[in-house]
């Protein structure tokens, strides 16, 4: 069996050097041409022209939205403050079973009206979830 | 008015990354790509992304330099893995028609140059352009490309078991 012989790394480099793609069979460095490089620049310089600045369409965006929810935030803030209710998914088992309870000893009382609850996730990927007060009268 | 501004320090800034370093890009990119167009093509992609994302582009002279290189190499390894999808078929083809050519000893010194750095994976290539041929040392190598030093004398590692395979193969046919 005919083992081939490995090449050094000198001769790699060699080779590698002798047949640099970059330089031309004259000997001379390939380079863009002057009409080349003219036209390439002024390309570039056109896109970053027409391009709008991100940054500033992006704190529009996120000013318009901060807004809007300091506006909900106080209407929620004026309504009432959270309440936890029977249907609430924060509430753990041995809260909701201490509510049951409670529940069972005051039967004769009027029974609450149970609070009711908004859930949603904000674009971030926040999960707000507002619980609306049920005693609360305009 | 600010944002009018900001386009024209953007344009200037962007004719300053231009000047110093289209030269450089368009060597790096004559020796990682097949050809001078394309190696036109991808300095001008190179800037256009640039001139997209100015506000990426560190403001440190070794870091605009990086942030350049590091866009020309990402955009040849897409191009090649393009290339391999619609061109696995043509492979045959195009080695036959690559014998048929000049037997000027230069330009086939050249072509198997090329085709040797041309099967080697985009990273490593890259890797073998910057230290073999441009000189830089393996350190300067790592800040360019983002990677280790370890990573650079990895890569030179395997890529030199890797070309000698592939120069003793091409020198045989």
């Amino acid at each position: 069996m005919k083992r081939k012989q490995a090449l050094d790394t000198g001769t790699i480099r060699e080779i590698l050097r002798r047949g640099d793609p970059a330089i031309d069979p004259g000997g001379a460095e390939e380079a863009l041409t002057p009409e080349e490089v003219a036209g390439i620049r002024r390309r570039v310089l056109q896109a970053a022209e027409e391009i709008e600045p991100f940054p500033f369409r992006m704190r529009l965006a996120a000013a318009g939205l901060l807004a809007g929810m300091v506006l909900i935030a106080g209407l929620v803030l004026r309504i009432g403050g959270p309440a936890v209710h029977e249907g609430d998914p924060a509430q753990t088992r041995i809260e909701r079973a201490a509510t049951e309870r409670g529940r069972s000893t005051n039967a004769g009382a009027p029974t609450p009206r149970p609070a009711r609850t908004i859930h949603f996730v904000t674009a971030g990927g926040t999960r707000v979830i507002w619980s609306l007060d049920p005693a609360f009268d305009v | 008015m600010a944002s009018a501004a900001g386009r024209q320090d953007t344009g200037e800034r962007l004719a300053d990354l231009f000047d110093a370093y289209h030269p450089r890009l368009f060597r790096l990119g004559r020796r990682l790509a097949g050809s001078s167009e394309e190696a036109r093509d991808l300095v001008q992609e190179t800037f256009l992304r640039a001139a997209g994302r100015p506000g990426s582009i560190p403001r440190n002279p070794p870091g605009d330099e990086a942030w350049l290189v590091r866009v020309l190499v990402n955009l040849v390894r897409d191009r090649r893995r393009r290339a391999q999808v619609r061109d696995r078929g043509r492979a045959v083809l195009l080695r036959e028609r690559s014998g048929q050519a000049s037997h000027e000893e230069a330009a086939l010194a050249k072509r198997t140059v090329q085709k040797a750095l041309a099967r080697l994976p985009a990273r490593r290539r890259a890797v073998v352009v910057l230290h073999e041929l441009e000189g830089e040392p393996p350190a300067r190598v790592a800040a360019l490309l983002g990677i280790s030093r370890v990573t650079v004398r990895w890569h030179l590692a395997v890529a030199r078991k890797e070309l000698a395979a592939i120069l003793t193969e091409e020198v045989e046919r």
